[in-house]
């Protein structure tokens, strides 16, 4: 199987960072995949179109092993596993869950299992999915609007317009919290 | 102790010791043992038949939700227009500064832009002089090639006024949902007046070398019109 992915890419360099990047987290996409669409045979279709979208990408990533790829292999594959989540949705007339158009791994609850969060943490926790993914492409990672745009399929207007939002929101919350800057 | 403002400096501040965190609740080897199915790597041998297309017509494939979809032509040897079939239309515009290729889809016109030029000039925001009464300036977000501002009269009632200096190989994606389009001129270049089933409007159009959408909540034309002939640049 990894022979056919192989062949989309180009040059011997990226033949090997591909393998890596495959040998190193398939079965993390699949985890993310399952953890929004709650299937196996789903999970894995979103694996496949996620490990295509990477081929696009693979002169992006410099390092196999590094938290920013290891992020960056998680975002293509929830936009995979999201672009899934809302074609079955469309297609079936079953109840999902609401949890794929917000979801942004790690979700909190695994998070407070191994850490202690600040109130500003946690806060920043209570925002909703789509609104913190974009912040840690921005503030942590260093992804121009452009780029997280085109990641998550978003106009730049739009994207602006949520930056917007999600500081506001995130300002309700911590003044809801009262929070101030001691915390 | 005061209270705490949410900018940029607060999140890039705050966000990097929460990742750390993040970064921490990721599963271990454990939890992610997974043993791929026959039919995945079946779907695989598939995908890999239509990627054989990519030599046979030159053209990079775009890999989105849409893997079924076969392969648009390159109609110039300069530009490539789109990696997906589901384009209605596709075609090249040239204007004075950059020339950009525009591909028709069902959802949204998408439009890639060159820059013709080597440089182009400065960009020039443009602020209005007139904005309607009950709207307060929430949101003003600029670098050196953009302007974003955002306006609210109550939370679901907004107003959004965006310009954005071209550069080159920038990607545009419009919306195509609306229920209708005017042609109109706003100071002094061609625009169109795009009207959503629900209601909002938007108005877009382009200078020699800056894109412009001027939208809102409940506005109706008129008061757009005033607000984008009211667009200035700062003394």
């Amino acid at each position: 199987m990894l022979m056919m992915y192989l062949n989309l890419v180009d040059t011997p360099e990226e033949k090997s960072k591909f393998k890596q990047l495959y040998d190193k987290y398939r079965n993390l996409m699949f985890f993310c995949a399952k953890e929004i669409l709650k299937d196996d045979g789903l999970a894995e279709d979103a694996v496949q179109e996620a490990l295509i979208k990477l081929t696009k990408y693979l002169k992006k990533i410099n390092e196999v092993e590094c938290h920013k790829t290891k992020h960056f292999i998680v975002i293509i594959v929830e936009s995979a596993s999201k672009d899934i989540y809302r074609r079955e949705k469309r297609q079936k007339s079953i109840s999902w869950e609401e949890i794929g158009e917000n979801y942004d791994f790690p979700q909190a609850e695994r998070v407070e299992a191994v850490s202690e969060l600040t109130d500003v943490e946690r806060a920043i926790m209570e925002l909703p999915g789509e609104y913190r993914k974009i912040f840690r492409m921005k503030y942590v990672w260093g992804y121009s609007n452009q780029e997280i745009g085109e990641l998550l399929g978003i106009r730049q207007s739009a994207l602006r317009q949520r930056i917007a939002r999600g500081k506001k929101i995130l300002q309700d919350i911590l003044d809801e919290m009262e929070v101030d800057t001691h915390g | 102790m005061g209270k705490i403002r949410v900018d940029d400096e607060f999140l890039y501040r705050h966000m990097p010791g929460l990742e750390e965190k993040l970064v921490r609740a990721y599963p271990d080897d454990s939890e992610l043992a997974h043993e791929f199915s026959e039919s995945f790597e079946k779907a695989m041998e598939k995908y890999l038949k239509r990627v054989r297309q990519k030599e046979k017509y030159g053209v990079p494939i775009r890999n989105g939700s849409r893997i079924a979809a076969a392969f648009a032509l390159i109609i110039t040897s300069a530009v490539v227009v789109s990696f997906r079939t589901d384009a209605l239309s596709m075609e090249r515009i040239r204007m004075k500064l950059y020339e950009y290729t525009q591909v028709v889809r069902e959802k949204e016109t998408e439009k890639r832009y060159y820059a013709t030029k080597e440089k182009i000039g400065e960009f020039v925001p443009l602020y209005p002089a007139y904005i309607p009464d009950g709207y307060k300036l929430m949101i003003q977000d600029e670098d050196e090639t953009f302007l974003f501002l955002s306006y609210e009269r109550s939370e679901y009632d907004g107003l959004i006024i965006d310009q954005e200096q071209v550069k080159d190989g920038m990607a545009v994606g419009e919306d195509n949902e609306y229920v209708r389009e005017e042609k109109t001129k706003i100071l002094g270049y061609e625009g169109k007046i795009c009207y959503k089933e629900n209601g909002v409007i938007h108005i877009w159009w382009e200078s020699e070398d800056t894109l412009y959408c001027v939208g809102a909540d409940s506005l109706d034309k008129e008061e757009l019109l005033k607000i984008c002939e009211s667009l200035k640049p700062k003394k």
